[in-house]
Order: structure tokens, then C-alpha cells, then sequence
């Protein structure tokens, strides 16, 4: 079951279509913009932060979750990443090069706290990366119970509970909203291994919703 | 078409199946009342996922980062910058002055060179003798402070309240006595 390229033109991908367009447009101006910064020019800089700094923070952010803490890292996380501007190649996407080093960070940081950096930092396959599981017969209804902001709320703190490995997908997904490939990229795994991940943090979540109900 | 399984209920709400794949699963769920079920579900929750709030970028954040990256460039620079100025002046002082006073090259580095030895040594050695004679003077210090606490605590366990009382009264008698004494002492030998 997988996406069909010849049929990329019909209605029905449109909005997929306009979406990666627009992705393409913005991943060279990125390159511009590093290229820029590179000659000396620090307003293209300031471009690049204006641009990944929102989407970077509600990563971070939802990693610590902590706020000073978050701001902290975000703005380390912008210094790392100008002072290696130089080691970036253009055959790669911006974002996911500046996702990387955050996501290397915030291993380094557990790493240091002595907090369990294993549940993160996983490149290989794992025995619970096996295919999802059937729809129960019996399934509950759990979201419907929730008006959508209490949803959003009880979401936010059930993202607490998720082991970081998976929050970490989910927030790209859902939150930064990335391509499976382009997570696929950032944590160098296969991309039928990230969406089998992505799905499992989401039944997580609907498990952890029905907890709190 | 059989049951979904999740997979497919999330590659279905997310558009990433084809539209045949697409027309196939709406045309399921459309008679089987538990995938129809388990859909909506899932949908509600993609929904809220993608609407959750965003962590707000404080005012002046930008400006700080940039200020954290270009400021340490800019004092790297400025310090290559002082240190050249530093040494230029240094080295055209060397030549003015062995222009004025005529002297050999190699005779006006040498002096200078035991000028600044001698200079050297002689800061070195007030510096050291200064931080010891400081470092004494707080020992003493400490030794006497601790005494007189000690003296006190003593006296505190060994006599009663009233013999306490009474004592600190006659030290501030004689203590007053001492001064006064030694102000008229003073006075005398002025009148003298």
C-alpha cells in the first residue's frame, strides 16, 4: 500500500503536491540562505532563525518540557548549528540537518543527566517495530468523550508519559508536521520503521487518554 | 475488502494512500460499523494532534541569539586588533627612542630588558611579602575572635546569671574608667 507517483497529478494529491512544491521552494531558499551566511552576510542568518526557531522551540520544548530550559537549548542548539554552518551540504535538507544536531543535543544533555538517552537514540530495529495490531471489536470511543481543546490538553499531558523515542516522532509528525522521509532522514532509520512508530505513539497516546478519562 | 488494521486507518486519515486504495477503504468503512468507529476515533485525535498549542518565542529572542553568536566573533576580533595596536606602539616607542638617544640597537634592548626584569621582580616580591603579611594579620585576627568566643562561652556555664551580669557591668565600668583615664592623660600632656 504504498503512494503511487503516476498518480500524483489527480485532484486527490493535490494538496500533497502543492504542499512538497512549496517544501521544494522553501528547502532552496534555506540553501540560499546558508550560502549567505557563509559569505558573511548575518541578516540571512537572522532569516534562518526567524524561519526554525518557532518550529524548533515546540520541538524542544515538548522534549524537556520545560520552558527556560527549552529557550536555553533552542538557542544553543542555534549556536551549534552556526558554528558547524560550514560542514552542512546542500544534497541534504536544511531542516532536517538543524532537527539532527537538536535531536543529538537533547541525547547528549540525558546523556550527561545521566537520564536513560537509550529510549532516544535508536537507530536499529527493535522488536516492537512489528507491523500494527488489529482493530478490537470492543474498541471504546476515547477522543469523542473530550471536547477538542480538553482533547488538546489531555493530549499535551499524555505526551509527558510517552517514552522519548516515540514523542520525539510524534511532535515531528504531528506537531513540526515533516514528511516521513524527512524523519526518516533526520534519525537515519527506515521510513516503514518511522510510520510503524508514529502509529504506535498515537495508539499510545489513545491508551493514556483512556487512562485519564 | 476485510477489516483495516491501524496502519492503514493512519496512512488513510493522513493521505498517503492512493485513491484507489482510498475508494476502497471509504467504501468499507462506509458498511462495517467498527472500522467506520475506529476512523473517527483516530481522527479526532490527528486533528487535536495537529492543532495543539505552539511555545511561544519570547520577545527578543532572535536578538539575543544573534547577539550570543556575533558578539564572541566581535571580541575576537577586537582582542587581535588591541594586540597588534599594543605591540606596533611598543615597537615604534623602541625606535623613537633609539632615535633620541643615539643609542646602539643592541645596548637599548638589553637596558630595556633589565628594565623590565628588575621592574618585575621587585612587583614579585612586594606582592608576595604583602599577601603574606594579609594573610597573617587574618590568622591572628581569627585566633583572637575565636578566644574571646571560647572566653565567653566558659564563662557562660561556669557562673550564674547575676555573677554574668555582674561582670559584664564591671567590664563596662573599667573599660569607660580606661578611656576616660587615657583621655585625660591625653589632655595633660597637650596642657603641657
Amino acid at each position: 500500500m504504498s503512494k503511487s507517483s503516476n498518480e500524483t497529478k489527480k485532484p486527490f494529491l493535490l494538496k500533497s503536491v502543492l504542499k512538497s512544491e512549496g517544501m521544494k521552494s522553501s528547502t532552496d531558499e534555506d540553501r540560499e540562505l546558508v550560502k549567505r551566511t557563509l559569505q558573511g552576510d548575518k541578516q540571512a542568518f537572522e532569516m534562518i532563525l526567524n524561519k526554525h526557531q518557532q518550529p524548533l522551540l515546540n520541538y524542544i520544548g515538548r522534549m524537556v518540557g520545560n520552558r527556560e530550559l527549552a529557550l536555553d537549548f533552542t538557542q544553543e542548539v542555534f549556536i551549534k548549528t552556526y558554528t558547524s554552518l560550514s560542514t552542512y551540504r546542500s544534497q541534504f535538507k536544511f531542516r532536517t540537518w538543524l532537527f539532527k544536531i537538536a535531536s543529538n543535543y537533547i541525547i547528549d544533555f540525558w546523556r550527561k543527566k545521566k537520564i536513560d538517552s537509550f529510549s532516544i537514540d535508536q537507530t536499529g530495529k527493535r522488536e516492537d517495530d512489528r507491523p500494527p495490531f488489529e482493530i478490537p471489536s470492543d474498541e471504546p470511543s476515547i477522543c469523542a468523550l473530550f471536547e477538542l481543546t480538553e482533547l488538546r490538553g489531555k493530549i499535551e499531558k499524555a505526551l509527558d508519559k510517552l517514552p522519548p523515542h516515540l514523542r520525539e516522532l510524534f511532535v515531528w509528525r504531528h506537531i513540526n508536521e515533516f514528511s516521513y522521509d524527512e524523519i526518516a532522514e533526520i534519525k537515519e532509520l527506515p521510513v516503514g520503521t518511522v510510520k510503524n512508530r508514529v502509529f504506535q505513539s498515537k495508539e499510545l497516546l489513545r491508551q493514556f487518554l483512556e487512562e485519564q478519562k | 475488502m476485510n477489516c483495516l488494521r491501524i496502519d492503514q486507518v493512519y496512512l488513510f486519515l493522513e493521505g498517503e494512500l492512493s485513491p484507489k486504495e482510498n475508494r476502497s477503504i471509504e467504501g468499507h468503512i462506509s458498511s462495517c460499523e467498527k472500522c467506520h468507529k475506529a476512523v473517527e476515533e483516530r481522527k479526532l485525535l490527528v486533528e487535536a494532534s495537529q492543532s495543539l498549542p505552539v511555545w511561544e518565542i519570547p520577545q527578543g529572542f532572535t536578538q539575543n541569539v544573534l547577539a550570543q553568536i556575533f558578539q564572541k566573533r566581535i571580541a575576537l576580533r577586537d582582542w587581535i586588533i588591541t594586540a597588534s595596536i599594543g605591540l606596533s606602539s611598543a615597537v615604534l616607542a623602541f625606535f623613537v627612542v633609539h632615535l633620541l638617544s643615539g643609542q646602539n640597537l643592541a645596548d637599548l634592548f638589553i637596558n630595556l630588558n633589565r628594565t623590565v626584569l628588575s621592574l618585575f621582580q621587585n612587583i614579585v616580591v612586594v606582592l608576595f611579602k604583602a599577601v603574606k603579611l594579609i594573610s597573617v594579620g587574618i590568622q591572628v585576627i581569627l585566633k583572637i575572635v575565636s578566644l574571646i568566643i571560647k572566653g565567653f562561652a566558659s564563662i557562660t556555664t561556669i557562673l550564674s546569671l547575676e555573677l554574668q551580669i555582674g561582670l559584664i557591668v564591671l567590664t563596662i565600668v573599667f573599660t569607660a574608667l580606661l578611656l576616660f583615664g587615657a583621655k585625660r592623660k591625653l589632655l595633660a600632656g597637650e596642657k603641657a
